[in-house]
């Protein structure tokens, strides 16, 4: 897996709804339905990561992947 | 006012009357989700996005009578449905390839294509060969870029003219002295090579580099012409001249890599909870390789999973009716909190029980039954902190009185239902397996229990206990 890490959701679901508008999911075209292909899931140093292993990356984004990251461990309250 | 005698008698229902529907022997459901009609009309199924892409309604709902009757899976395999049982498909897993009988180099001022169907690469894949990756082929890349060789010159050509995926395209090679010019539906590339020889006696590489997709219709200029399509042994002769394709492993494109996915399960109870999954890569599948899954469910691949959100009224007592198949053990269902980790009301199915699992604040509780076969039918049951029950196909209820917290009341915050997955915050123990159907009530279902399961058992053909 190849993943983008991004200091915020925000940041990652722009860079989400960016592929998606690129693969023409539903959502974008008729305004309901499929949105992304992936989500970003929040890792324990509260980053956002992204799994772009299906994206079409740019240069720079490649250069930027990891390969793993570490997930938010479960806050086990509210 | 008819009064059962099971009702008058103050016992639970036995048994369903004929043609009675589920909704009917139990109205009242928070939330009903199932593949067949739980109403006895024709009511939305689910919303069901299609992987190979023909225009811009990739995206579509079905009732239950349309998933039943096959309509649903026509719209999923239409954009290659010319080439079903007609094509040939390349696998990677059996090295598929076309062996041409003598070398076949692009001339000067000559155009060759070949129009394709692939869900995307595999690693760098090999598209055309002719003595070895480093000599003479033309790869794609893992950016599904074409990267050519000729006489060991490699040249990457780039996302300009990447391939596409999922959608019927046609890939062109034009030459012209020692430039090259690839085409494809995403735009042109010309590259310039030392000689512009372009050669080739295979189509679909070698054993180290396979490639997976259909290919037809290979023309070479206007002196070798292949249709690939017909299903017979002499698909790939040329139909023009006399340099013959001879396919090896090659296996009949039936809709391998065709699949449908849900975006949407709707909700049958009449209030509108329609579970959703706007992520394509947590969305379960409901055609597999062109077909409907088995099983009369959904398929969950233990990463799947649908919500439904901005639930109101999940106060307990909670019913669950769950049924499903098991690949692997996982949580089929809950009601949960989508702002916290620690408050649900969840059934689970295990390796040889089914369980309820509910937490409110405190540790969590869960209480099982014995249950034997991956078809499984589960009820559970919490009616306060201290009484939790599960029964599994139809059998004696096990219960248990140990306190998972608070009652789930107003207070507790519960606000979504989920399938295949207890809880959004922090999740885990994704379920793996088809579920047929899930169906949630905010009351004590007990007395409806048997006739429930039995309506269901003889649907599914399960065998209760």
């Amino acid at each position: 897996m190849l993943y983008l890490i991004y200091a915020s959701k925000e940041a990652a679901i722009e860079r989400a709804d960016e592929e998606g508008k690129e693969i023409g999911y539903s959502y974008w075209v008729n305004g309901i339905g499929t949105r992304w292909l992936t989500y970003p899931n929040e890792t324990a140093d509260h980053m956002w990561a992204l799994n772009v292993t299906d994206y079409d990356l740019d240069e720079s984004e490649r250069a930027s992947t990891v390969n793993h990251y570490t997930p938010l461990p479960d806050p086990d309250d509210d | 006012m008819h009064v059962s005698l099971d009702s008058a008698l103050g016992r639970q229902r036995r048994l369903n009357s004929v043609g009675e529907s589920v909704l009917q022997i139990a109205p009242n459901a928070a939330a009903a989700y199932s593949l067949r009609s739980l109403t006895g009309g024709d009511p939305r199924a689910v919303r069901v996005r299609r992987s190979a892409l023909s225009g811009s309604e990739n995206e579509i709902d079905f009732t239950v009578s349309e998933v039943s009757s096959g309509a649903l899976t026509s719209f999923v395999t239409e954009p290659v449905s010319a080439l079903l049982n007609s094509a040939y498909y390349f696998s990677p897993d059996s090295h598929s390839h076309v062996d041409f009988d003598s070398d076949i180099t692009l001339a000067d001022g000559e155009t060759m294509s070949l129009k394709y169907f692939f869900e995307g690469v595999t690693g760098t894949d090999m598209l055309f060969d002719s003595g070895g990756a480093s000599a003479n082929s033309m790869l794609i890349t893992t950016s599904i870029a074409p990267r050519v060789r000729i006489n060991s010159e490699s040249i990457d050509f780039g996302v300009g003219c990447k391939l596409l995926i999922n959608q019927l395209d046609t890939l062109t090679i034009a030459r012209s002295g020692n430039d090259i010019t690839i085409t494809t539906g995403t735009g042109a590339v010309t590259k310039s090579f030392t000689s512009g020889a372009f050669t080739f006696n295979r189509l679909g590489g070698n054993a180290s580099q396979t490639f997976q997709g259909v290919f037809y219709n290979l023309q070479i200029g206007s002196r070798h012409n292949y249709t690939g399509l017909g299903g017979a042994a002499t698909a790939w002769n040329d139909t023009v001249g006399s340099n013959n394709g001879t396919p090896d492993n090659l296996v009949s494109f039936t809709g391998q890599t065709v699949d449908g996915f849900v975006d949407t399960w709707y909700d049958q109870s009449g209030n509108g909870n329609d579970a959703e999954q706007a992520t394509a890569a947590n969305q379960p599948k409901i055609v597999s390789s062109g077909s409907l899954v088995p099983d009369d469910g959904i398929d969950f691949d233990g990463g799947d999973f649908l919500v439904a959100s901005s639930v109101s009224g999940l106060e307990s007592p909670f019913s669950i009716f769950s049924t499903s198949v098991i690949d692997a053990t996982g949580y089929i269902g809950s009601f949960s909190k989508s702002t916290a980790s620690n408050r649900f009301f969840a059934v689970q199915e295990g390796s040889s029980t089914s369980i309820a699992v509910p937490r409110n604040s405190t540790s969590g509780v869960s209480v099982s039954a014995s249950v034997s076969g991956s078809d499984r039918l589960a009820f559970a049951l919490t009616t306060g902190a201290t009484s939790t029950s599960v029964g599994a196909k139809g059998g004696t209820l096990a219960n248990t009185t140990n306190d998972y917290g608070d009652d789930f009341t107003s207070a507790s915050g519960l606000d979504q239902l989920t399938i295949g997955v207890h809880r959004t915050v922090s999740p885990s123990g994704y379920f793996n397996g088809r579920i047929r159907e899930l169906i949630f009530y905010t009351s004590d279902q007990s007395t409806n229990r048997s006739a429930v399961e039995t309506n269901t058992a003889n649907h599914y053909n399960i065998t209760l206990v």
